[in-house]
């Protein structure tokens, strides 16, 4: 009984400080001037997100990531929803990658991040931009979103190494 | 895998997405960004936006301080100089004003224009991929703030308009989106045009004021101020100077390109107006 308290109670800290980390990720991404280099301002919460993901089970990672992306519609003001989603199946999708294919690597996750980031921004764009008949959809994507996905991504392996360092100290008996 | 397809958390992820898609759509179909659980996060995401907004601004602050000097000075170089040439010209206007003044009390002409009121406002919030500007500030609707409000730079110039107010916050869409519009001229010819975000210079900062008459008089440096048509905007507000005039794509009127008094995508404050 006294064992089964003490895992419920790591599980929560666990979640908790994960919890936390992308709270303040979220902040942080939507703080005017924060970590902005010209016109590329980087995302955190898709790395915090998939970092979790790639660290815990398919289902959690995905829940998580559903979480996450809430956060995002909120901070960015777009329709609730839409990034919830999106995130949901792309941290599902992370999660069983790595579980089943790719090594927990820092060069993989990277790429994760990198081919995530895509797809997250490439969708937003297409909505929020493209289809409205923006001219130069194109010159945008690639000067302007595509610089921060790398960058986000760089920053990415910051949260991995952040969550693993969580789960390690909070690991199971 | 196929196991995790026929299990009870699929199915629990399959009701996730769908409640998601759905209140998608029940904030798609009511016009709003933003729904019931939207609004609730909003509360709880606050102070997290609050104290690292403030903590990023004192970093930039000193970070700027030491990094720009050289400009900083050659900035307060030209600063000074406009000074003066404003000075010059405010006894011109002193002037006028007086006359005027003179005039209206001998037509016996009363202007009954009630006193703007406004609330100070810190930037909280930017959305990363929003090439626009957009901006999240720390005003909702109980400090009178609601959907159409008008937001102002410091120094009194139009930055955008509310697109959506929550109780301790809101959304604004800047003079840089396309979907802006607002009534404006020309201060000095009072050539009438419509201003409006364009997705061509949002990225330089600029917006543009299309209709334009072929025969406009306008000059680059010209101030740019709001008419007041509409009632949206109030009228005479600054919203910046002409940069470039060029012809419309249909040859019958001019489109000006406007550099925004405000430099939109580094403000962190700005005020609301809550009396329109």
């Amino acid at each position: 009984m006294e064992s089964q308290n003490k895992r419920n109670g790591i599980l929560i800290a666990r979640w908790g400080l994960y919890t936390l980390v992308l709270l303040v990720a979220a902040a942080l991404q939507s703080t005017p001037g924060f970590l902005r280099v010209g016109s590329c301002k980087a995302f955190l919460i898709l790395g915090v997100c998939i970092a979790v993901s790639v660290q815990e089970d398919e289902f959690s990672g995905a829940l998580f990531g559903a979480v996450g992306g809430m956060l995002w519609d909120f901070t960015a003001g777009r329709t609730i929803g839409f990034f919830a989603i999106v995130m949901l199946f792309i941290c599902f999708f992370c999660s069983v990658l790595v579980q089943l294919y790719l090594k927990k690597a820092y060069i993989n996750i990277f790429l994760l991040n990198v081919v995530a980031g895509i797809v997250v921004t490439g969708m937003d764009f297409l909505f929020d931009y493209w289809m409205r008949g923006y001219p130069e959809p194109m010159r945008v994507y690639t000067t302007i979103i595509l610089p921060e996905v790398v960058v986000s991504a760089l920053l990415a392996l910051l949260s991995v190494r952040l969550i693993h360092s969580i789960a390690s100290w909070l690991s199971l008996p | 895998m196929r196991d995790f397809f026929e299990s009870k958390k699929f199915k629990i992820l399959l009701g996730v997405t769908i409640f998601l898609a759905g209140i998608m759509a029940y904030a798609g179909a009511n016009d709003r960004l933003t729904a019931a659980p939207q609004e609730i996060l909003g509360v709880a995401l606050y102070p997290f936006q609050w104290v690292s907004s403030h903590i990023s601004e004192g970093l930039g602050q000193t970070w700027e301080k030491y990094v720009s000097f050289d400009e900083v000075q050659q900035e307060n170089e030209t600063l000074r100089q406009e000074n003066k040439q404003l000075r010059d010209k405010l006894v011109a206007y002193d002037r006028m004003e007086a006359e005027l003044r003179a005039y209206k009390e001998l037509d016996k002409i009363q202007e009954q224009n009630p006193e703007n009121t406004y609330a100070s406002a810190f930037i909280i919030g930017r959305d990363t991929m929003d090439v626009f500007g957009g901006f999240t500030v720390d005003v909702g609707t109980t400090s009178g703030i609601h959907k159409g409000s008008v937001v102002v730079s410091d120094d009194g110039y139009l930055v955008g308009i509310v697109r959506e107010a929550n109780l301790t916050s809101c959304k604004v869409m800047t003079v840089l989106h396309p979907s802006f519009a607002a009534a404006a001229a020309i201060s000095r010819t009072r050539d009438n045009g419509i201003l409006a975000g364009s997705a061509d210079y949002a990225a330089d900062g600029l917006c543009v004021m299309t209709n334009l008459p072929r025969h406009t008089e306008a000059e680059v440096e010209d101030q740019v101020i709001t008419t007041g048509l509409g009632e949206v905007f109030p009228e005479d507000v600054l919203v910046g100077t002409v940069s470039e005039i060029l012809p419309e794509s249909g040859g019958k009127s001019l489109q000006a390109v406007i550099k925004p008094g405000a430099d939109i995508q580094s403000l962190t404050h700005v005020f609301v107006l809550t009396n329109d």
